[in-house]
């Protein structure tokens, strides 16, 4: 009944709205339709019985897997139809209607109708932009910016337009986060001393209450910045999240954490060479509250950050060198800008289960849980679920194998160091290439008695039109990455962890529009690292206890495949896909595995 | 393991492949450079066409020049090409023992900024690899220079084969008056000949926007702007031009040296162009009825398809910041939205090349209420690659 009044309701909608169109301007249409199938197989040691053959007394057994699948197929259609009514010159409202069907769900069944995305934004006074409902916002990033979850600068094609499925369906545009509220937007122009003013302010609510116990949690902040002419920009941010205590009865934990910053950036322009000077500058509070019957307590901690450099663009051959230096304080905390987009130990779709054991029962045998090295490479690309999509007012757990020195975006705190770089070229030139150094360390040591780690990385990728170099007319091109991190801690709680990322891809159009793809993305991380745990204030807890995490694990991510495009937002494409994960210690090698999956992607962009 | 080494190897054998080219030889499969001997003796360098010794050439006809000349003994060879009057530059190069129509022609084209002009005597010097100064010369002149302008499925003048009022400001009649409209709010638009100074890129005559903005943020100053009629039925852009990506947006634009001076005052480097397109989102025309840009405008307001209150402008935005003329390309994908939200910035935000219906240079000021000038020329849409004029 709710949802036949739901359709109801949905249809009444679209009436009134193509009602409106008889007097309204325009109506125009936008959306996405895909249609997606795997199938994939689980292999390796990891389902096989395993014992220890020394000459002492077998103490390493593993049974076999009797009850874990080995397949898993899987798919849906879905159908995202856009509308976009515009009634007047100041008003436009637009909806996502979502239609999916799941693999197997045919007939109607498993059908689903809903609603994606609402939307009005318009103009008042020719002035001021205004959006309401689901919006995509970001300021700097110390503020509030969703950054990527592993260095894919220089990712294959083929594992790109993977993830592209991932990142559409979690709302993942760019470096903005998806949230609901309003935002406003205008710019002033002046008659003297600077160019233009621009300011925006916006407010959300990140997180609906739970009754009685978790309150609301809203977010309001905003941006001017002055433009005083190309050559001098200066602007001020400012976030707060917090918890609207009194939307509930019995709120227990409350949060609120507010970050102000402020930037700067010259610019000197000459015929060949554009010099910058550039920085942001701020500080943060970030108080918990944890309210009993007859007892209340709270924390707090103020934490700030600068990041200065200068750069060199040489515009000849577009060559641009710069050098950063930045220190984020150890309480330095943004919820905005700190929050990570994927949970590293999150539950996977896709053989979550191993073992024997249902993962409700022992986590540890879960495929994705930190004695199984987490979430792999495949699950980044390909699990729609592993996402997350909500602000976090605490640090989340990570995977130091793949970012150990900025798991926190470049917010992430106790940092200090240089960071070095330059590239070259752009898509458009016959070579794209571009690298970065990191010398950094931590601010200060999270253990008594402990040394600062240091931390040392440099990556770096090309991309090669081979095709410009050759004249040829259909597109040969190649990319390259590495991401190479050394972590060192001497002394009292020794830390001593490298890890390598490659990323390798070719892309190579055999006839008009039929592409043959390739790529492959290594990861091996070998040492010992020292993850905390956090208490409920965000504080590392040094009574509770710390996960001793020895690494010596590698993982290939191979994938090739071919792909039609029947126009530039419509294609077809075939994969096969290899994930193999091995762990290099002899005690875990019988936990190795691996997945193949064949997979099969048709999208259309309207 | 088996399968990284075996993947390396696919990569490898590609990238040899794809990259194998032979050492020290080049692509006719000859020395890449031979030097002259004691022995070497010149020949006569002769320009031809048709197989025929010809003072003059027109290079519109669309067939090249030759060259011919003779020598004793294999020699890696240029032939350089000098505009007497444009300053215009092409080298032509090969080696071998004889010049001939199957290795050294010129179709019109150039390797440096200016284009050969109409009706200028070009110098061709042979100069001999290992042979000091000029073996042999000629000269001839061209009656007509190679057709930039010509339409093709892959180029094409803001307002395509039109031969006036066009965005490389020659032929005759054409001035800036035959432009659909100019924006002149306290600047100048011109239509300026060149000069020993300032040399136009292409043919004779460049584009100038010269003022101070009279609008109250001191901001836009004036321009040219082109317009489909209202009767049109369709648009600037071929149909053909789908892809944004494979769309460019060119123009050569003169940097800040030698910049004019107005009533006394010398224009100062603060200048941007804005090279715009406007499009028909909803693909009719616009009137006072349906648009309320126009509804606020006095009674007669021309109207054309673009509706600036509700369609989307995108803008190639040039700061001048260099010296000397230079060529400016910009994918039609790269183009950035209107920052007035009333007037182009409040459209379905959709790139739709294929619904451009105004063209429109402009330039701004950057500060405010300075007095700036622009000089530019030879504005056109290409696809599939930016403009490279020595093709």
């Amino acid at each position: 009944m709710r949802t036949f009044a739901k359709k109801v309701l949905i249809l009444a909608a679209m009436t009134a709205g193509t009602m409106m169109v008889s007097n309204a301007q325009v109506v125009y249409w936008n959306g996405l339709g895909r249609a997606l199938v795997t199938g994939s197989y689980l292999g390796g040691n990891i389902l096989n019985q395993y014992e220890d053959n020394s000459t002492t007394p077998a103490t390493i057994t593993q049974p076999k897997d009797l009850t874990s699948a080995r397949k898993s197929t899987d798919g849906y259609t879905i159908f995202d139809l856009g509308v976009n009514a515009q009634p007047n010159e100041t008003l436009r409202a637009s909806a996502t209607l979502r239609l999916k069907n799941s693999f197997g769900g045919f007939y109607g069944d498993g059908s689903q109708f809903l609603f994606r995305q609402l939307k009005l934004d318009g103009i008042i006074s020719k002035r001021v932009k205004y959006e309401i409902g689901d919006i995509d916002l970001e300021l700097s990033k110390y503020t509030l910016h969703n950054f990527s979850e592993i260095y894919n600068d220089y990712e294959s094609d083929i594992l790109a337009q993977r993830r592209s499925v991932v990142e559409y369906e979690n709302f993942n545009f760019g470096n903005k986060w998806r949230l609901q509220g309003a935002h406003l937007e205008t710019s002033l122009r002046f008659n003297q001393g600077i160019e233009k003013l621009g300011l925006r302010f916006f407010a959300t609510r990140n997180r609906r209450y739970v009754a009685s116990t978790v309150p609301d949690r809203f977010m309001v902040g905003g941006r001017a910045e002055i433009f005083q002419s190309r050559m001098l920009q200066i602007g001020g941010n400012y976030i707060y999240i917090f918890d609207a205590a009194g939307t509930v009865s019995s709120p227990a934990l409350t949060n609120q954490n507010q970050v102000i910053t402020g930037d700067l950036k010259f610019t000197h322009f000459t015929d060949k060479v554009d010099y910058s000077v550039y920085g942001e500058a701020g500080a943060s509070t970030n108080k918990y509250s944890y309210k009993l019957v007859d007892s209340s307590s709270s924390v707090s901690s103020n934490g700030g950050f600068y990041d200065v450099g200068v750069s060199a663009k040489y515009k000849p051959l577009l060559l641009k060198l710069y050098v950063n230096y930045r220190n984020v304080d150890a309480n330095f905390f943004s919820s905005g800008a700190q929050t990570r987009r994927i949970n590293d130990y999150g539950t996977v779709d896709l053989f979550s289960q191993l073992q024997n054991a249902p993962m409700a029962l022992d986590p540890s045998l879960s495929r994705s849980s930190v004695g199984m090295g987490g979430a792999t490479l495949m699950d980044y690309v390909t699990d729609q679920d592993l996402r997350n999509l909500n602000l976090r007012n605490s640090l989340m757990q990570y995977n130091p194998a793949y970012n150990n020195i900025t798991p926190y975006g470049q917010a992430t705190p106790n940092r200090k160091g240089l960071t070095i770089g330059g590239s070259i070229g752009n898509n458009e030139k016959v070579v794209k290439a571009d690298f970065a150094v990191d010398l950094m360390s931590q601010a200060v040591a999270d253990t008594a008695g402990a040394s600062e780690r240091k931390y040392t990385g440099i990556k770096g990728g090309a991309m090669l039109n081979a095709h410009k170099l050759l004249r040829f007319e259909k597109d040969i091109i190649l990319t390259v990455g590495v991401r190479n991190e050394n972590t060192q801690r001497s002394g009292v709680s020794p830390v001593d962890l490298k890890s390598t990322l490659i990323d390798l891809g070719l892309t190579v159009e055999v006839v008009k529009n039929l592409d043959l793809l390739g790529g492959a993305k290594m990861i091996t991380a070998k040492g010992h690292e020292i993850i905390y745990a956090r208490d409920e204030y965000n504080r590392i807890d040094a009574t509770k206890s710390f996960y001793n995490m020895d690494l010596s694990q590698s993982q290939a991510l191979v994938s090739a495949g071919a792909r039609y495009r029947f126009s530039k937002n419509t294609y077809f494409t075939v994969n096969w896909v290899n994930q193999a994960v091995k762990f290099k210690d002899a005690s875990m090698s019988m936990s190795n595995y691996h997945i193949n999956q064949i997979f099969f992607n048709y999208t259309m962009i309207f | 393991m088996n399968r990284f080494k075996k993947l390396g190897l696919v990569a490898i054998s590609t990238l040899v492949l794809v990259s194998c080219k032979k050492s020290g030889l080049n692509e006719g499969g000859t020395p890449k450079n031979i030097a002259a001997s004691g022995n070497f003796s010149c020949g006569t360098l002769d320009a031809q066409f048709g197989g025929a010794s010809t003072p003059t050439i027109d290079l519109s006809l669309g067939l090249p020049l030759e060259f011919a000349a003779t020598f004793n003994e294999t020699v890696s060879w240029k032939i350089v090409l000098r505009g007497q009057s444009s300053t215009a530059v092409k080298t032509i190069s090969g080696t071998s023992s004889v010049l001939n129509a199957s290795n050294a022609t010129w179709i019109g084209n150039h390797d440096e900024l200016y284009f050969f002009e109409s009706g200028e005597k070009v110098s061709a010097d042979l100069i001999i690899s290992g042979k000091a100064g000029i073996c042999s010369s000629d000269t001839v002149t061209i009656v007509n220079a190679r057709n930039f302008k010509t339409v093709t499925p892959t180029f094409m003048l803001i307002n395509g084969a039109a031969s006036t009022f066009n965005s490389d400001f020659e032929g005759s009649g054409s001035t800036i008056n035959n432009f659909h409209t100019q924006f002149n709010i306290g600047g100048s638009t011109l239509r300026m000949v060149q000069d020993d100074v300032i040399r136009a890129p292409e043919g004779q005559y460049y584009l100038r926007i010269i003022g101070k903005s009279a609008e109250q943020n001191g901001f836009f100053v004036g321009g040219l702007q082109h317009r489909k009629n209202p009767a049109a039925s369709t648009y600037f852009l071929p149909v053909t031009w789908t892809d944004p990506e494979k769309i460019y947006l060119n123009v050569y634009v003169r940097g800040i040296d030698n910049l004019p001076s107005l009533n006394g005052q010398q224009a100062k480097a603060y200048a941007t162009l804005n090279f715009e397109c406007h499009e028909d989102d909803r693909g009719d025309n616009s009137t006072a009825a349906n648009c309320d840009y126009y509804a606020k405008k006095p009674t007669g307001t021309g109207t054309d398809h673009f509706c600036p209150s509700s369609e989307d402008s995108w803008v190639f935005k040039i700061p001048v910041q260099h010296t000397g003329w230079k060529l400016f390309s910009c994918k039609y994908s790269d183009l950035l939205p209107s920052e007035d939200f009333a007037n182009g910035g409040f459209g379905n935000r959709k790139l739709e090349p294929q619904k451009v219906c105004r063209v429109q240079l402009g330039m701004v000021s950057s500060p405010p209420f300075n007095l700036v000038s622009i000089d530019a020329d030879f504005a056109c849409f290409t696809y599939g690659a930016p403009f490279d004029p020595k093709k």
